[in-house]
C-alpha cells in the first residue's frame, strides 16, 4: 500500500470517528439523572421520591462501584473509598442500607450502613458473620431486618444462602442453606412479614444456560413453590401495591431476545402472563405504585448508562382492578 | 439501538399472551427442591484413599515448584488443577494409557521426559519433566502428553463479576509490587470502560448473562490474575511459560521502561493472546449465542484485531476507535444482553451506517480489512 493510500486510509478514519462521535452525541440524552454514571441497577423509593442506584463513575476510579442518588446532579452516598455491593430502601423512603466491603475482591467481606439520602452515615452494622452480597436486598415490612443472599468468600460464583440481618445489632441469622441443587438465589422480596418472592437458578456454565426461575419462599418452613416454569428463564422480580402479583423480566425458552416483562399470581394459581414485550433495558423494578417500571439501558462501551421509566398498560391488573 | 424512549413514555404492549406453564413444589420434595448435595470432591495425595487434602502448584521462576493447600472453593466447577494436578491418576503409579507418570510428592514426571519439546525462553527447555509447561493454573494435560489449552472454561465461567472487576483494578493499582498506576491507566482505561459495559449490559452476570462473555472475559482475566501474582512473588523478572501470562507481565516491564506507543503495543499483544485463546477455545458456547449476537461478537472481534493491528489507543476512546477502524464500522452496541427483538444486529448495523456515511465502503476498503481479505484470524496470528 503506497504512502498515499495509507494518508487516504487515515483521513477516512478521521472523518468517520468524527461522524460516529457526533451520530452518538446527537442519539444521546433522556433517562432519570444519571448522567456520567454506569448503573448496573436503580430502585426506585417506597414513597416513589427518589431514585438511587449502583454504579461507577465514567470518569477516574471507574472499577469502583458507588450507591448514587438520581437526580440532575447525581450525588454519591456511599462513604468515599468504600466498594458499594448492593442496597435496598428502607421503609421511610429517607434512609437505605448499603451492603458494601472495604475494597474490590472476595477477600473483603461485606458490612452494612445505613445511609441518609444526604449521605450521611445513620449507623454502621459490623456483621457477626463474613460473607460476600451481590444480589438485591429485601427489607422487611416493619423495617427491623433485612433479608439477603450471600454466598461464602470466593472469587467463584456459586450457591447462596440466606442471610437475616437484625438491622439495629448486625446479628445474622441463616435462614436457609438448604440451596437446591447448587442454585444461586437472588432479589427476594418480601411479599407478608414471613414470605417473600425471590429469583433463582443454577449459575450459567458451559453445560447449561441460565434458568433462573421465580419462586415464593415461606419463611416458617423453609419451602419454595415455583410460580415459573421450566419454559422460561426469570429473573428481577417486583411485588404489586397489595401483594398480589409478582412482576419479573423473563425470555421462553432459549430466546434470549424475546425479553420482557411478565407477571404472575402469587399464589401460583395462574400461569404468567406477559405484561411488556420487550423492554429497552434491564433490572426492571416496579416503581410502588405499581404504575412504572425502572430499567437501565447500559449505552455503549464508556457511555453513560440511562434509566427509563416505562408506564405500565393500564390493562395490568393490579391498576384495571 | 439507543435512545429508543423517551423519559415518560408508555410501553402499551399488554398482549394477554399466556404461557401454558405449571407450578412445582420446589421443597422440600427430592425433586427439583432437593437439598443440595454439597460437591465432593476428589482430592487424593498418594493415592486415591490416601487424604482429602487438596494440592496446587506454586509457580517458580526457575522452573521448580513446591506443592502447597489452597483454601477449598465450594460450589465451583472442579478447578482444572485440583482434577489432574498432584492426582496419582488410576490409583497406581501407572499414568492413564501408557503416557507419562507423575509423582503426586514432587508435582512432577519422573518416570519420563515430556514427549513434546520445551518452549523457547522459558524453563520447560531446561525442564523436560515439566508438567503443563509448569502453569497447572490454567492448563491441564490428563494424557501426559500435551497440555490442554482449553481447560480454564469452568473456572473462567465462575469468575465473579466483583474479581474480574478486582484482576483490573489489582493489575494496574498501587498494590501491585511495582506501581504502575500512573503509566499503566491511560492504556488500560478503555478496557476497563469495555469490562464495566459487559457488566452493565448484562453479558457479565453472577446469575446469568452470556456464558460466551463471561468465559472469554474469564480467561483473559485469569491470566491477569495470573500475570499479576507471579509479579508480586518475583518482581518484574517473573517468568511464566504461558505466553499469555507472560505477555501480561512483559507489559508491565513495558510500562515502566518502554515508550507509549511500545507499552500499548505491549498491551495490545497481551490483550490480543488472552482474547483469541478465548475466541478459539469457546466456539461451542458461541454457537449458543443466538445469530445476531453471533454477528456483533464476531464483528468485535474483527474490529479489535484491527485496532490493536494498527497499534491505536487502548484509552477512554478506545471503544471510539474500534467502532471507527473496523471493516464493519461502525459498531452498533446492543446495549443489553440480549438487545435485538425483531431487528437483527446486521440490519441494524447497515441503519448507522447509511445515517453515518452513505458511500461507507468505498472508506472501510481504504481501511483495509476489506481490501486485504483479511479474516480474524490472519490477524492474532500476528501476535504469536
Amino acid at each position: 500500500m503506497g504512502a498515499g493510500r495509507v494518508i487516504a486510509a487515515c483521513l477516512a478514519v478521521l472523518l468517520v470517528g468524527l461522524g460516529f462521535l457526533l451520530w452518538r452525541q446527537s442519539s444521546g440524552g433522556g433517562g432519570l439523572g444519571s448522567e456520567g454514571w454506569s448503573v448496573t441497577r436503580a430502585l426506585p423509593s417506597p414513597t416513589g421520591s427518589d431514585v438511587a442506584f449502583l454504579g461507577t463513575p465514567r470518569q477516574g476510579d471507574v472499577l469502583r462501584t458507588r450507591l448514587v442518588l438520581a437526580g440532575a446532579d447525581p450525588a454519591e452516598l456511599s462513604p468515599s473509598g468504600v466498594q458499594a455491593r448492593s442496597f435496598a430502601w428502607l421503609p421511610d423512603g429517607e434512609s437505605l442500607l448499603l451492603a458494601y466491603s472495604d475494597d474490590v475482591g472476595s477477600e473483603h467481606p461485606t458490612r452494612f450502613a445505613v445511609i441518609g439520602t444526604d449521605g450521611s452515615v445513620v449507623r454502621r452494622l459490623e456483621p457477626d458473620r463474613q460473607g460476600i452480597v451481590e444480589s438485591g436486598i429485601a427489607i422487611e415490612p416493619d423495617g427491623q431486618r433485612a433479608l439477603l443472599p450471600a454466598r461464602e468468600m470466593s472469587p467463584y460464583i456459586g450457591p447462596t444462602d440466606l442471610w437475616r440481618l437484625d438491622l439495629s445489632t448486625g446479628a445474622v441469622e441463616v435462614v436457609s442453606s438448604e440451596d437446591t441443587d447448587g442454585e444461586a438465589q437472588a432479589w427476594p422480596t418480601f411479599v407478608s412479614q414471613d414470605e417473600v418472592v425471590l429469583a433463582s437458578g443454577k449459575p450459567i456454565s458451559a453445560t447449561e444456560g441460565a434458568n433462573g426461575w421465580i419462586g415464593r419462599l415461606d419463611l416458617e418452613t423453609d419451602s419454595v413453590e415455583r410460580l415459573t416454569d421450566e419454559a422460561m428463564t426469570a429473573d428481577f422480580p417486583s411485588i404489586t401495591p397489595g401483594g398480589e402479583y409478582v412482576v419479573f423480566e423473563a425470555f421462553p425458552g432459549n430466546e434470549r431476545s424475546k425479553r420482557g416483562l411478565w407477571y404472575a399470581p402469587i399464589d401460583g394459581s395462574a400461569a404468567p402472563k406477559l405484561l411488556i414485550e420487550r423492554l429497552p433495558g434491564r433490572a426492571a423494578a416496579l416503581e410502588a405504585d405499581g404504575r412504572s417500571v425502572l430499567v437501565v439501558d447500559a449505552g455503549a462501551p464508556g457511555d453513560a448508562s440511562k434509566i427509563w421509566r416505562l408506564g405500565v398498560p393500564e390493562g395490568a391488573p393490579w391498576i384495571a382492578g | 439501538m439507543r435512545g429508543r424512549m423517551g423519559e415518560g413514555e408508555t410501553v402499551t404492549a399488554l398482549t394477554g399472551l399466556e404461557r401454558t406453564g405449571v407450578t412445582a413444589t420446589a421443597r422440600p420434595d427430592a425433586g427439583v427442591g432437593a437439598a443440595r448435595p454439597r460437591s465432593q470432591r476428589c482430592w487424593h495425595r498418594g493415592g486415591p484413599t490416601a487424604t482429602t487434602t487438596p494440592q496446587v502448584l506454586s509457580l517458580q521462576p526457575d522452573g521448580g515448584s513446591t506443592c502447597t493447600t489452597p483454601r477449598k472453593r465450594a460450589g465451583v466447577p472442579l478447578r482444572r488443577s485440583s482434577r489432574t494436578f498432584c492426582t496419582q491418576h488410576g490409583g497406581d503409579r501407572s499414568g492413564i494409557g501408557g503416557s507419562r507418570c507423575r509423582d503426586p510428592t514432587t508435582c512432577t514426571f519422573l518416570t519420563s521426559r515430556d514427549p513434546l519439546d520445551g518452549i523457547d525462553g522459558t524453563p520447560t527447555v531446561a525442564n523436560p519433566y515439566h508438567y503443563v509447561d509448569n502453569n497447572p493454573i490454567n492448563k491441564t494435560d490428563p494424557l501426559g502428553l500435551r497440555p490442554n489449552e482449553c481447560s480454564f472454561k469452568d473456572e473462567a465461567i465462575a469468575l465473579s463479576v466483583e474479581d474480574r472487576q478486582a484482576a483490573m483494578r489489582s493489575f494496574v493499582g498501587r498494590n501491585e509490587a511495582v506501581s504502575a498506576y500512573e503509566n499503566a491507566t491511560p492504556h488500560v482505561s478503555g478496557l476497563m470502560a469495555f469490562t464495566q459495559w459487559e457488566v452493565d449490559s448484562g453479558r457479565l452476570s453472577n446469575t446469568g448473562g452470556s456464558a460466551w462473555w463471561r468465559a472469554v472475559n474469564g480467561g483473559m482475566m485469569l491470566d491477569i490474575r495470573a500475570a499479576g501474582k507471579l509479579i508480586r512473588s518475583n518482581g518484574l523478572s517473573a517468568r511464566s511459560s504461558d505466553p499469555n501470562i507472560q505477555a501480561w507481565i512483559d507489559y508491565q516491564v513495558s510500562a515502566r521502561s518502554g515508550g507509549q506507543a511500545t507499552t500499548q503495543r505491549a498491551l495490545w499483544r497481551a490483550h490480543q493472546l488472552s482474547l483469541h485463546r478465548g475466541v478459539d477455545c469457546f466456539d461451542d458456547l458461541l454457537a449458543r449465542e443466538e445469530g445476531s449476537e453471533q454477528e456483533f461478537i464476531k464483528h468485535v472481534v474483527e474490529n479489535v484485531d484491527i485496532t490493536a493491528l494498527l497499534n491505536f489507543p487502548s484509552d477512554e476512546w478506545g471503544a471510539m476507535t474500534i467502532g471507527a477502524v473496523g471493516k464493519s464500522l461502525p459498531l452498533v452496541w446492543p446495549s443489553f444482553y440480549p438487545d435485538y427483538g425483531d431487528v437483527t444486529w446486521d440490519r441494524a448495523r447497515q441503519a448507522s451506517i447509511a445515517l453515518l456515511l452513505p458511500d461507507f465502503k468505498s472508506y472501510a476498503a481504504l481501511v483495509g480489512a476489506n481490501i486485504l481479505g483479511l479474516d480474524s484470524g490472519w490477524y492474532w496470528k500476528q501476535w504469536r
